[in-house]
């Protein structure tokens, strides 16, 4: 009797800018769903890097997975253990990937009790985006205690507040929008992912435009948004994207089958392998950083408005 | 000329409900009286209730009402530009 196995052997670059090889390799699950496969094999042989990012998007994988009853008793094998499992602390997802496989009642109340959590160096531990009261109160003073600078905390928090704003408006019961952010004195690394609608079917409901990386680079531009019937204005965005270019940063927007990067300035369009929903990778280099001044000279706004500010 | 201070929304004023309850009390004020809002204590705001508040109020009250009758007072640089986003976009979306 034949036995038939899933074996994956996941990329040794669990990075950003390899994101497109680990979505490759794992989303097959979306044709799984609620067949509950016997057999399946997840293999980490080696682990040449890995950061934020790479980890969220492996447990957003074993998220969705277990939720959607695509596997039976999924087996992950690590063979460099000691190594990711303390990436895999310092990013403050241990307990959330180790509860993973152990029982699905568990991971649901680790994931309903994320909360912010401030370790060495300056990390947001995964949270659930919902949990907008934990951003404002616990990250807010944990941001301003590690870094001590008002343009450095105002900018991450517009971010996170950005992010936040827009991963809301898409998310839905089966979204489970996370973000996460770690940091040190030089750069800060935010990241969030979901599993709900894309920006490219949001986009093109709108918009005439066939090819998905061209619908990508139109929700990119100042002003345009994906909900204009909504308070969303399509700044969101095109802030982050202004305070990457100027701070000569790094953004990765991954959306569906269009990806979106900016890497110190340099801008690129890619088609990579299907991601149902959305993913953020922000880093920011803090020695450059901009003021939100420099962001409204780069923009298209100037002598428009007459506002009294006092 | 009235204050009103939005302390107790920061430090980020970011949600739908926000947004409305703060549109709503400064239009209540507006019938009566110009308004002094105070930003003292709002690290950030959206864009999305920058436009759900200012961009409303530009739109009702017109450019020169908006001006003469709102002051904005302790606003950081990130919350004045996210103050001209909301109206611009308010303003291009009619």
């Amino acid at each position: 009797m034949s036995r038939e196995e899933y074996i994956v052997y996941l990329p040794d670059r669990l990075v950003f800018n390899n994101i497109a090889e680990l979505v490759r390799k794992l989303n097959f699950m979306y044709k799984e769903q609620g067949k509950n496969k016997p057999n399946v094999y997840l293999i980490l042989r080696s682990l040449k890097e890995i950061d934020i990012l790479g980890i969220l998007i492996l447990y957003k994988f074993m998220d969705f997975s277990l939720r959607e009853r695509c596997f039976k008793s999924p087996n992950f094998h690590n063979e460099v253990k000691s190594e990711f499992n303390k990436q895999v602390k310092q990013y403050g997802f241990d307990n959330l990937i180790s509860e993973c496989y152990r029982d699905r009642m568990e991971m649901k109340k680790n994931f309903d009790n994320l909360k912010v959590e401030i370790k060495d160096n300056f990390l947001i531990a995964p949270i659930a985006i919902k949990s907008e009261e934990e951003i404002n109160k616990s990250a807010l003073k944990q941001i301003e205690s590690y870094y001590k600078d008002e343009n450095i905390c105002t900018i991450i928090l517009s971010i996170f507040s950005e992010l936040h704003s827009n991963f809301n408006a898409h998310s839905n019961d089966t979204s489970r929008s996370v973000i996460v952010a770690y940091g040190n004195k030089d750069y800060v690394e935010i990241s969030c992912a979901d599993s709900g609608d894309g920006i490219i079917t949001s986009m093109r409901n709108l918009y005439d435009i066939k090819d998905d990386c061209k619908l990508l680079r139109k929700a990119m531009s100042e002003g345009v948004t994906s909900k204009p019937s909504t308070n969303h204005m399509g700044y969101g965005l095109w802030i982050l994207n202004e305070i990457v270019k100027l701070s000569k940063g790094q953004l990765m927007v991954y959306s569906q089958t269009a990806c979106y990067i900016n890497r110190f300035g340099k801008e690129s369009l890619l088609s990579v392998p299907n991601w149902k929903g959305t993913m953020v990778y922000v880093k920011l280099n803090l020695k450059n950083l901009p003021t939100f001044e420099d962001v409204y000279i780069s923009s298209n706004l100037k002598n428009k408005i007459n506002v009294n500010f006092v | 000329m009235k204050n009103i201070s939005l302390q107790k929304y920061g430090p980020i004023i970011s949600t739908d409900q926000e947004g409305l309850s703060i549109y709503e009390m400064i239009n209540d004020e507006l019938k009566n009286d110009s308004v002094q809002l105070d930003m003292s204590g709002i690290v950030s705001m959206t864009t999305y209730c920058a436009k759900q508040i200012f961009g409303k109020l530009y739109n009702d009250l017109g450019p020169e009402q908006f001006f003469e009758r709102i002051q904005i007072k302790n606003a950081s640089d990130s919350v004045k530009l996210t103050i001209r986003l909301g109206i611009t976009m308010y303003d291009s979306d009619k």
